[in-house]
């Protein structure tokens, strides 16, 4: 097997998790790994590729066009004999490994969690139904898929020589008529914390409250969709497949009920802590651990717990 | 200094300056109930701004304010969860103070001998639900707002739940109570079985919607709990007037399930389009014992055998339906936003008709609502709360505000709907208020819904509240100043 | 112009009780029970496709697309009273089509290359299957190209659409050549309006027009071999503690450890 996995370099956040999800990979199929990281001229220049290592194609596109970039795709793993692509999680992804199993005419799942070599196959799971069940899949040795990682520890530093090889873009996207940025991409605080707010939160200057104190701390802050579409919080806080994909250390989801969509940008945290009054909510069985109890009773003591690990 | 300035250091001497809220974003907040939530999801204040929103901590505050208010003619608009629907925390007039009991929020005893809890005005009903199902016991109160609404103001109100044609309305709950009049004084109302020390005092606080009285403390009523015995049943049938004729013989013929309800075609389709599209829906859930239970629930399915024009549904889709019918202030929130979207409001208006009319209110009402109100997306009822004498209906109406500002909502949608079930309610023989309340809406009516009584209700007022300084415009219709 | 908005009818899973999650034969899970909701991206995509209507003064014609049973016929009749001229079902006669996104899409392909719209809308992911493809399936079988996801519809006239797109957080302007798909992702609007009553009359002796599902030759999409409902992926120790000593049991069961890691 050789396996190529794709990544949407936009920063060097990616590229970490990416690092570890690479060397998983590696391990689950036994085999090597080569990366190819598509990104904007412009964002290309920044990236630290150092860490991830090993076999890298640069491909800098004008536009990040899901088309272009399947094509790009096709060509070089046709070239250089890729057996599978695994397309690493981003808005997306499911759509790149789609149009590229479409092109390779090859098997293709999308949001995949997890992966194994199962004799002569490879079979992987994928979370449906919002997250309540849990679909598998039996994949011939020969496909595309997008994944939705929980990124482990590593299982020890073992570098590859960098070696960067550029990649011309195929195809033009001249239906694109005018592409104007009319806003930048927020920084996001990156922080080892994550401070996760729901619809358990029953008013809005408790989320007002949770968010002041997470950027006090240098946490991270964001809201579940329904929060924002309350009006309660920004579109740009929304965690999850439509919004930001976090992989931070520890997660705190407070009153958080754990739909699939939300539970995608969660659920690589090495630790997730869940406050709901509900014991059964589905968020119970994606926590490490749970605090079944109203918020308000212990988010004092907590925060003033976690203060010392914030980002000075 | 000014009256207002005034009035809020005189509630600072009282109940301390961290209790007295004057921020304008909470004054704002506290000029009106969900009556006028789509000018307040506009941020459209149309009521003068309170003097201040003032917390109150035990009885002897509520009178030391009461007494100073009604020395000083101070408009006093008691309140405690914030969830009425009908005007009724309105604040009409220049420098009212908004008395808020929700601080008072300490359930004080669960009795398991004498089967009572008495919890200060403040308590969620639901936190209060929550501690008696602890020890296996339920207070048999479960409005949809449940989560939100406080003992007081559900006493108020003469509030009504789902399960209340087993536990009855809060006037069958209410064991004792302690309130407070304008000139301070502090009463409690004892709580006994039963006793016949002339006239039922407790009905004097029952209702008031704080237009006599400020309600500090209050004695329920318990059962024991038995979720595990609950049976629920569901049919659906082509017409109302089918449905609400089987709800009689149900009743006549002695039965009395926790939960009956018929929601017609309209109403229904919120919740039951899934196997109901155009169809009524009648749905019952037994509770209590075992063998009672299991008894009125085969009782009822022998009198639903004998309805051809029922079919009965799975009881999975009303088990789903019935774990999923209270909001919460996440889902009120919810609504801000869809309506703020949409322009597409909710609104609601309960009556109570017996047998005989109540047939005739529905179709009069969908008629003519139909023909002379515009802009009506969904117009729809259920019956949910049955008598041996009667049943009510709960109209509900959604309407797309069309070319009209915020403030001109009500006149131009609310009010019209109103009095046409209002005006034909009363006309048929029923009531036009079920369960929550006159507020500052209905008022235009109480004439006619109360008669000759009338006399009755002016005079308790003019006995309690000499200075008309109580909830100025609620349950009788203020005229302002002489 | 001609706007085609496909959505997607799913049962409210949210309101689905732990206890009512059972596996299927067919491969998936029981929720017959539950009330049914328009997906939320393709709620947003019929409300805008509304607005943009609004906002040319009548100059877009609407369509609006489903695969679904009989229950979602309320749902197209609301939406010809709001104003979507055609409403076009494929029935659903299989459990298949939730784990067939080819299947759908090859369906949509066959409506649109005979009624050729000039621009067709969908949400991004829609529960039970939640794969996250169809727009770019659709797009893939039509050699249309792709914009999204879309997060606002501004202008269209006769040769092209103009919309925002969220690129992993950036927001741009993105004006495409017609015919093509977008697909709807987190938008600035979230609810579909509401037809009145009058409305909904006027519309009542209309009907959806029906297609049949059309089977794609090749499908790429895995099948799943099994369902099961979920497996604990994590141990979840749960303190039923409150406050200070919630904290101190939860960090001795684990948080310490992880934050000691960090």
């Amino acid at each position: 097997m050789k396996v190529l996995f794709v990544i949407h370099g936009i920063n060097n956040k990616v590229i970490e998790t990416a690092r570890k999800k690479k060397q998983m990979i590696s391990a689950r199929l036994g085999c090597v790994v080569d990366c190819c990281i598509y990104a904007e001229e412009k964002e290309t220049g920044n990236l630290q590729l150092e860490s991830l290592g090993g076999k890298i194609y640069m491909l800098s596109v004008t536009a990040s066009v899901t088309e272009i970039v399947a094509r790009s795709l096709c060509k070089l793993v046709r070239e250089m004999q890729y057996t599978a692509v695994v397309a690493a999680d981003s808005g997306r992804a499911s759509e790149l490994a789609a149009r590229l199993a479409q092109l390779l005419e090859v098997q293709c799942a999308t949001a995949v969690t997890e992966l194994s070599a199962d004799n002569g196959c490879v079979s992987c799971k994928k979370s449906v139904y919002n997250n309540m069940v849990c679909a598998s899949y039996s994949l011939p040795l020969e496909f595309v898929i997008s994944e939705r990682f929980t990124v482990g520890d590593l299982t020890g530093e073992q570098q590859e020589p960098l070696e960067v090889i550029g990649l011309e873009a195929c195809g033009n996207p001249d239906y694109l008529l005018r592409n104007m940025t009319v806003e930048e991409r927020k920084e996001q605080t990156v922080s080892p914390i994550l401070i996760a707010a729901g619809m358990g939160i029953q008013r809005k200057e408790e989320i007002i409250m949770i968010r002041e104190y997470a950027r006090r701390c240098g946490f991270s802050f964001g809201v579940s969709r329904p929060v924002a579409m309350r009006g309660w919080a920004d579109i740009s806080e929304i965690i999850g497949v439509s919004g930001e994909i976090y992989a931070p250390e520890i997660t705190i989801a407070i009153g958080i009920s754990g739909a699939a969509a939300f539970m995608a940008g969660i659920e690589q945290s090495r630790y997730i802590l869940s406050i709901n009054t509900n014991p059964d909510a589905m968020i119970a069985r994606l926590s490490d651990a749970m605090i079944v109890d109203e918020y308000q009773n212990v988010l004092h003591e907590l925060f003033e717990y976690l203060k010392q690990w914030g980002r000075q | 200094m000014s009256r207002r300035e005034e009035i809020v250091e005189k509630m600072k001497q009282i109940v301390g300056a961290e209790n007295v809220v004057t921020d304008r974003e909470v004054l704002e907040d506290a000029t009106h109930d969900r009556f006028r939530k789509y000018e307040g999801y506009h941020k459209v204040f149309t009521n003068p701004l309170p003097a201040a929103v003032v917390f109150v901590n035990n009885a002897e505050e509520v009178s030391g304010i009461l007494r100073y208010c009604n020395a000083k003619k101070i408009n006093v608009v008691p309140r405690t969860g914030h969830s009425a629907t009908e005007g009724g925390l309105e604040t009409i007039v220049e420098d009212s103070i908004v008395l808020d009991g929700s601080h008072m929020n300490k359930i004080l005893d669960i009795d398991e001998v004498n089967m009572q809890a008495t919890a200060e005005c403040g308590v969620v009903l639901e936190d209060l639900e929550n501690a008696v199902r602890k020890l296996g016991y339920t207070t048999g109160h479960s409005p949809q707002s449940k989560p939100i609404a406080q003992m007081g103001g559900l006493v108020a109100t003469r509030s009504i739940g789902q399960f209340s044609t087993l536990y009855g309305g809060m006037e069958d709950m209410l064991a004792g109570v302690e309130t407070v009049f304008p000139d301070g004084t502090i009463c409690d109302i004892k709580a006994v079985p039963r006793r016949s020390a002339g006239p039922d005092i407790r009905h004097i606080v029952l209702g008031n919607e704080g237009t006599t009285n400020f309600i500090t403390k209050v004695t329920v009523k318990l059962w024991k709990y038995y979720p595990e015995f609950h049976e629920c049943m569901g049919y659906t049938l082509d017409n109302m007037h089918d449905g609400l004729s089987i709800m009689r013989e149900i009743m006549v013929e002695g039965y009395r399930p926790s939960v009956a309800r018929l929601y017609d075609a309209e109403d229904g389709k919120e919740h039951f389009s899934h196997f109901a599209a155009g169809k009524c829906v009648l749905l019952f859930v037994t509770e209590g014992p075992e063998l009672i239970s299991h008894a009125t629930a085969e009782g009822i399915r022998k009198i639903m055998a004998n309805h051809p024009e029922c079919t009965q549904v799975e009881t999975k889709l009303i088990e789903t339906w019935f774990a999923n019918l209270n909001w919460d202030a996440a889902r009120i929130e919810e609504e801000r936003k869809e309506v703020l979207e949409t322009s597409n409001v909710c609104c609601t208006t309960e009556i109570s008709a017996p047998w005989s009319a109540v047939h005739e209110i529905y179709d009069v009402c969908v008629k003519r609502i139909m023909e002379e109100i515009p802009d009506i997306t969904i117009f729809g009822a259920h019956a949910s709360h049955c008598y041996p004498n009667g049943i009510n209906l709960y109209f509900v109406y959604w309407y797309n505000v069309v070319d009209c500002t915020p403030e001109n909502e009500i006149t131009k949608y609310h009010l019209p709907i109103k009095k046409i079930i209002c005006e034909e309610t009363i006309k048929a023989g029923g009531s036009m208020c079920h369960h929550h309340g006159v507020g500052k809406h209905r008022v235009h009516w109480i004439d006619k819904e109360h008669g000759s009584a009338l006399y009755m209700v002016k005079k308790l007022k003019e006995a309690f509240d000499p200075n008309g300084i109580m909830n100025i415009g609620t349950i009788l219709p203020y005229y302002g100043e002489k | 112009m001609k706007l085609l908005v496909s959505f997607k009818l799913c049962p409210d899973l949210e309101l689905l009780r732990e206890e009512d999650i059972i596996v299927t034969e067919e491969m998936g899970i029981d929720t017959h029970f539950l009330p049914n909701i328009i997906n939320c991206y393709d709620e947003s995509a019929l409300e805008l496709a509304l607005r943009l209507r609004d906002k040319t003064e009548d100059h877009v014609e609407l369509s609006a697309f489903t695969v679904g049973n009989e229950q979602t016929e309320l749902t197209l009749k609301g939406l010809r009273a709001l104003g979507f001229t055609h409403t076009v079902r494929a029935e659903d006669g299989c459990k298949e089509i939730d784990f067939s996104p080819e299947l759908v899409a090859e369906t949509m392909a066959a409506y649109v290359r005979e009624n050729l719209p000039d621009c067709i809308l969908l949400g991004r992911e829609a529960p039970v299957g939640n794969h996250g493809v169809m727009a770019q399936l659709v797009a893939g079988k039509l050699s249309y190209p792709l914009a999204g996801p879309v997060i606002d519809l501004l202008e269209i006239d006769p040769a092209s659409v103009t919309v925002l797109v969220s690129d992993e957080g950036r927001i741009q302007k993105q004006t495409l050549q017609l015919p093509c798909v977008l697909c709807v992702g987190n938008a600035v609007i979230s609810k579909l309006r509401v037809a009145t009553l009058r409305e909904r009359m006027k519309v009542s002796k209309t009907e959806s027009e029906y297609v049949s599902l059309v089977r794609p030759d090749h499908r790429y999409m895995a099948k799943p071999e099994k369902i099961n409902p979920i497996a604990a992926k994590r141990i979840c120790y749960q303190s039923q503690k409150s406050g200070k000593e919630a904290i101190y049991d939860i960090l001795q069961n684990g948080l310490q450890k992880a934050l000691e890691q960090i």
